[in-house]
């Protein structure tokens, strides 16, 4: 079975190491279809384009709030590129306008922190719907 | 009984908002209470509940533009609606009419299922990069304070809310969102310099208390 990539975007040390851990720990417990995932890690926009360019993640989780560039703007060239990336937008503080612009823009789901075991896993979920979907029998 | 289930309540009449509280915590639920779609929304995707009540008028956004929010971002938990009209709405689990019956609501609740609550995993390498982001956030903190650059220091009051709850630090969470909002809504008469000494000082010590631990 093939390896979804993920990229975690979030200028945070710990914030990216906690979502793959609790992405590590959600597969190991079984809770996921696939036991192990490739994680690629960016602190800034400016890595983020160059990961997302080299290695054409399935999921990327993306905080809004990043030192050089909107997680909002990431999205739209993301998706750009990608249209069929699925992208978990994540933010300290949601508003009405950034929940609706990043629908708009095409991302399939919104945490907001703090995290939790059970939004981690509402949103892998999530990203296994349309992974599977997406995924021709030929790949697997 | 239901159980201790979790319950989101959404409702722009006060009073109301308060019966459906006192009624929900006679069915052993716990209650979260908002008065407008945005609340709903922000609640619904900070936390995970079992059950969402929401109204269908309210202000900002209301109850149909909400859970349509909610169900294009694939919450698909269950989403029961209140409303003094008839209503035909797709996405809503059951439609109930306005004034609740209170018996009516038990039932559904009793049906919904209890949602699996899943532990954060956090091991000591996590808390210790945590605990090295806060030391260096505090002095970032210190540095802004010194001067006045209450941008910044709204910032990093951002950072420091969503990380401190992550880690357990509910207080510190809280506590830097309230300073993140006096920043940002201050007016010049408000003693901002003074406040956010307090929070320095409260900072520094939730370092301290780590350290000591």
């Amino acid at each position: 079975m093939r390896q979804p990539k993920i990229l975690l975007v979030d200028d945070v040390d710990y914030s990216r190491q906690l979502l793959r851990n609790n992405i590590m720990a959600l597969a190991d417990t079984k809770l996921l279809k696939n036991r192990s995932y490739n994680f690629f890690n960016a602190g800034t926009a400016t890595d983020a384009n160059i990961l997302f360019r080299l290695h054409q993640p399935d999921v990327v989780f993306l905080d809004i709030e990043l030192p050089d560039q909107s997680g909002l703007e990431l999205l739209s060239q993301f998706k750009q590129q990608k249209p069929e990336c699925c992208i978990v937008m994540i933010s300290g503080a949601s508003t009405l306008e950034n929940v609706t612009q990043s629908i708009k823009m095409g991302a399939a789901t919104f945490i907001v922190k703090p995290f939790s075991g059970d939004k981690i896993l509402a949103a892998m979920r999530i990203m296994e719907k349309k992974f599977y979907n997406q995924v021709t029998p030929d790949t697997i | 009984m239901t159980g201790c289930k979790h319950i989101l309540i959404a409702e722009d009449d006060s009073f109301l908002l308060s019966l459906l509280e006192l009624q929900c915590s006679s069915l052993s639920m716990q209650t979260c209470c908002v008065e407008n779609g945005e609340q709903l929304i922000t609640e619904a995707l900070s936390y995970q509940y079992d059950i969402i009540l929401t109204d269908i008028q309210m202000p900002i956004c209301d109850g149909i533009q909400a859970m349509q929010i909610l169900r294009q971002l694939g919450y698909d938990r269950p989403i029961f609606a209140m409303s003094a009209d008839s209503i035909d709405c797709e996405g809503f689990d059951c439609i109930l009419q306005k004034p609740v019956d209170i018996d009516q609501l038990a039932s559904l609740c009793e049906q919904t299922p209890q949602q699996p609550k899943v532990q954060l995993q956090i091991n000591s390498e996590l808390t210790s990069l945590f605990y090295q982001n806060l030391a260096q956030l505090s002095q970032d903190f210190t540095g802004a304070l010194q001067q006045e650059d209450f941008v910044t220091m709204r910032q990093i009051c951002h950072k420091i809310k969503g990380g401190a709850a992550s880690f357990g630090l509910m207080n510190l969470s809280q506590l830097a969102d309230r300073m993140q909002q006096r920043l940002a809504t201050a007016t010049p008469e408000t003693n901002l310099v003074q406040e956010s000494r307090q929070f320095l000082l409260i900072l520094q010590q939730s370092g301290a208390d780590n350290e000591t631990a």
